[in-house]
Parts: C-alpha cells; structure tokens; sequence
C-alpha cells in the first residue's frame, strides 16, 4: 500500500514518539478528566488544559467507508476508513487494515496497529485484534 | 435562547433572480459568471446597477469571485461589501445578512451571487473537484487524513451514511429513491444538465464512489452563476417580477463532539437552524408545502427531511422509498432535480428553483401550493446549517418572541 509521509510538528511530536513506540497517546483533561482525541488542546466539557494520556488501544468501529481504487490507479487495493471508538470514549478517524468486508459492523471490536513509513511517522491505524498482536508494527 | 431573542419582523423580500447558461461551460471564469449573474439578476428585478447599494459575494472551488466584482460592475459608494464563507451554508447566511442590512435600514438593495468554473474541457466531475480538493498535506495531525488517504468529501458523507444505514436500517435502494424523484423533476426543468429518467436499478449498478455512496448518490460539478437582488417588502411591490417574501431564517453549527455519545449522521445542525428559522415565520413542518433541500448526496436528503420533522427520525429512508419526494407526491421536495440531476451552484441551487416555484415560473414542474418553501444550506461535512422560509405572500402575522 501506498502511503505519503506523515512529517511531525510541535504540537504532534510526544504523539509520534509514543508512536514510534507503538503506543497510542489521547488528550485527558487536568481538571475534570475527561478524555479527548489527539489534537484537543481545552475540554470540551470545562474549558480546561488537557495534557498527554496513554490509550489502550482497544477500540469499536463506529462506521466506515470502502474506496475502491481510483481510476488513475487501477492496479491498487481498495481502502477501507472508518471512525473507532476508543475505549476511553474518543473518536479517531482511521484506515482499517485487514478487516474483511462481513465483518465490517458497527460495535466490531478493533484494536490499534502502527504503519511505519520509511520517509515519515508511524501512522495510527486500526484492525480485528486476532489478526493484530499487541505491540506488533508493519511497514506500508 | 427562548425569551432572549426577539424574533425580527420580516421586512425582506427577493425581487430579482440571475442565473446564468450552467454545466459544461467552458472558456469562462468564475469571475465572468458572477457579473452576468449579477446582471442578470438586477435587470431581472427591473432595476439599475445603480440601484444597487450592496453586495454579498461567495467564491467556489475555483476562487475567481471576490470583492473586485463591484469595480468590474461599475458599483461605487456601495454600503455593504463582504465575502461569506460559510460553505454549501453560504447561500443562506447571505441571505440572512441582507435581510438584517435591509431591516436596519443600513442597505436598501443588495445583490448576492455565487459562481464558479471548476470543469474543465479534458477532465470529469470528479477530477475537477479533486484537484481543488486533495492538495498537499500540512503537517502534524493534519496530515494524517490526506496520508491515509481520507481526504474526499465524498468519503465522509459515506461514513455518515453507513451509520445511518447502521442505525437505523436505510438501505442503498432508499438513497436510490431519492435520486430517481429528483430525476423525475429534472426532466422538466430545462437548465438541468441530466434529463433522462434513471431507475433504483440505474443507480444500483451505478459506479461505487466510497461504499455505500454510488456514483447517482452525488451532485454534479457545474461551471456558472447565479445571483439575488433583496430589497425591503415595501419597495418589493413596485419592482418588475412578484417578490418572494423573506419569512425566516436560521442557522445551525453543530460542532459534533467526537466522541462516545456523538450524533455525527444521526443529526444534524438542520434541527437547529429549522427550528429558528420555522420559528420565525410562524410556521410549522406541516405549513411547508414545498422543500428545496441542499443535497450534495442523497443521503443529506434523507436526514435532513428528518431533522426538519417531515418525518420521523430514521423514517427517511422509507419516506423516500414512498414516492413521496417525486411528482404527484405528498411532499414535493427538489423540485428542479436539485445538484444531483440539475445543477451544481453550492446553495445557490435549491434557492433558485424555490423563487422559480414562489413565482409560479416551474412551467411543467410547478407545484400547485407555493405558499411556504423551505430552502435549506448544508456546508462542510454536516458542519454548517441554513435554512429559508419564503413565500409569495407578505406575512402579516404577528411575530412571537
């Protein structure tokens, strides 16, 4: 699979560390707790600072989306994206890798997998967690 | 906001309506399409350019439309001068603003327009809308979505649509109901760019876009322009064409939360921006006897007809599937084909055809009760609400507050 480069900046470095790490980082709120996904710099509920939070990892699908290959690209896989619902209550947008089409439901249980882009950062993606060992990686 | 907003007297009225030859119009820019818009719509109105003390301007894909549109249309000492932006919202919040200006007396006739040129002679619809759409990536977070390649919107209606389907048991054949009744109005509108009847079966075998959305669940790209003139509803009486009275408006920003709990294809802002702006006019769903809703893909129809309350939540699919949307049917919804069969002008679109049917000018399509139309505006992925209440009528009713 083809994938540009993802490149970090200030406010998504400890996010790709962690990454590289295969790791997933959230926001949580330092007031009320509350989680939040990724880039959420105040709380939705109280208006507060949120700061880094380890995720576990372990996710539902909410809803998803198959592409089937572009025109200008025939020969490449169709990709499937969806939105996952974190364990701890936040949303991510992802692509789905390895999810067979009947299993594509919502409320699948899914679990966190790490691209890793020779020229970029390690890329968040999701999958059926029998086919994803905890802490494995691929390269795309 | 029950109690803190005072709800406005209506004073406005849409007197004039440009829209230029749409579709696979090459060889001229946006910029061009917006001054014949404009044009067009003041000379529709009856009046002179110099009339004319304000305007509202809204660019598309191909940018080209901005505030050098007054030199271009020799306009000076204009009184109000803005770009909007607020997406396929854009058409509405206009409106909304214009009307504002005309009750507060700080602009006596004001011209909105949209227009643009994406298509090109060598490229399709979708190419067109992709190479202004899929651009290279900012950095950081940003940059994981167009990495992943989620980038079209065509992709985020589809996640939308699939948790409807999820939700609520919407099926692909539903959404194919509602572009088959659209089709049915397009063949007898003259300005529609596709014509001839499509079936549930058309669209099933259909190109699939991004599952489930197939090729007849999207809007078309158009090149062209369109344009108003509102002034208030007095000095409406007196002009050239019947005025299109203003009864309500409303706008609705969501801002879904992503997270556990969140409504994202089940709900949209229509609910919000519906309730003011019926709210206003003193109207209630069942007062509504036409619908031009903003149907950038099928399934915006259907959820959109549920958040205004024409049907239950979820019963969309089902709605549509009756026949209801189509000619003859109980509630005549897009009645021009809409952007997926007629034409694609961001807004402008349902606008259009609701002053064509407040006129009685449908021809063929006309609807026999004009009296309420419901236009609506859906900008960004369900990000951006607007809806419109106009009518031949003057309101005379008494506003609540």
């Amino acid at each position: 699979m083809s994938v540009p480069p993802v490149q970090r900046d200030h406010s998504s470095a400890a996010f790709f560390d962690a990454a590289a790490e295969a790791r997933l980082l959230i926001k949580r709120c330092t007031k009320c707790g509350a989680y939040g996904p990724p880039p959420q710099t105040t709380c939705r509920r109280c208006g507060s600072d949120t700061t880094w939070s380890p995720a576990s990892g372990d996710a539902t699908l909410i809803t998803w989306t198959t592409t089937p290959p572009s025109s200008s690209a025939p020969d490449t896989a169709p990709r499937t994206f969806g939105y996952v619902e974190l364990a701890e209550g936040p949303w991510l947008e992802t692509m789905l890798v390895d999810v067979p089409a009947d299993a594509l439901r919502e409320g699948a249980p899914v679990r966190v997998t790490f691209l890793h882009h020779q020229d970029g950062e390690p890329i968040p993606a999701f999958g059926l967690p029998a086919t994803i060992q905890s802490g494995a990686t691929r390269h795309v | 906001m029950d109690g803190k907003l005072k709800v406005l007297e209506p004073r406005s009225a849409i007197v004039g309506l440009g829209l230029t030859d749409v579709g696979k119009i090459y060889g001229r820019g946006a910029g061009d399409f917006a001054a014949d818009a404009v044009r067009r719509a003041v000379s529709d109105a009856g009046m002179s350019m110099t009339d004319i003390d304000g305007l509202l301007v809204m660019s598309g894909l191909a940018k080209g439309v901005n505030l050098t549109l007054a030199d271009t249309l020799g306009m000076s000492d204009l009184a109000l001068l803005a770009e909007i932006k607020a997406y396929g919202a854009t058409v509405g919040a206009m409106i909304e603003y214009a009307s504002m200006a005309i009750a507060a007396g700080r602009a006596s006739a004001i011209a909105c327009v949209f227009a643009d040129a994406p298509l090109r002679t060598n490229t399709g619809g979708g190419a067109a809308w992709s190479t202004y759409t899929t651009r290279g990536a900012a950095t950081g977070f940003a940059s994981l979505r167009t990495a992943i390649g989620l980038s079209s919107p065509t992709a985020h209606y589809a996640l939308a649509a699939r948790r409807h389907m999820s939700r609520y048991g919407t099926t692909s054949e539903q959404f194919g109901a509602v572009a088959v009744a659209q089709r049915q109005w397009a063949q007898h509108n003259p300005q529609a760019q596709f014509r001839e009847p499509v079936t549930v079966d058309d669209h099933q075998r259909s190109r699939m876009v991004s599952d489930p959305l197939h090729l007849l669940d999207c809007c078309l790209v158009s090149n062209g322009g369109a344009a108003v003139v509102l002034t208030s509803a007095e000095r409406a009486r007196d002009l050239a064409r019947p005025p299109v009275y203003v009864w309500g408006w409303g706008q609705g920003h969501p801002g879904y939360s992503w997270e556990r709990g969140s409504e994202f294809g089940l709900v949209t802002g229509a609910v919000q921006s519906g309730q003011a702006a019926m709210k206003m006019a003193g109207v209630t769903p069942a007062d509504i006897t036409v619908r031009e809703i903003y149907d950038c893909y099928t399934y915006t129809v259907l959820v959109t007809l549920e958040d205004y309350g024409f049907c239950a939540r979820g019963e969309g699919g089902p709605l549509a599937a009756s026949g209801a949307l189509a000619p003859g049917g109980a509630l005549p919804t897009n009645t021009g084909g809409g952007q997926l069969s007629a034409y694609y002008l961001v807004g402008m679109t349902p606008l259009i055809e609701a002053v064509i049917q407040a006129r009685g000018d449908g021809g063929d399509r006309q609807v026999a009760d004009n009296d309420v139309i419901l236009v609506s505006g859906n900008g960004g992925i369900l990000s951006h609400h607007t809806t419109m209440i106009l009518s031949p009528q003057p309101r005379n009713r008494t506003s609540e507050t």
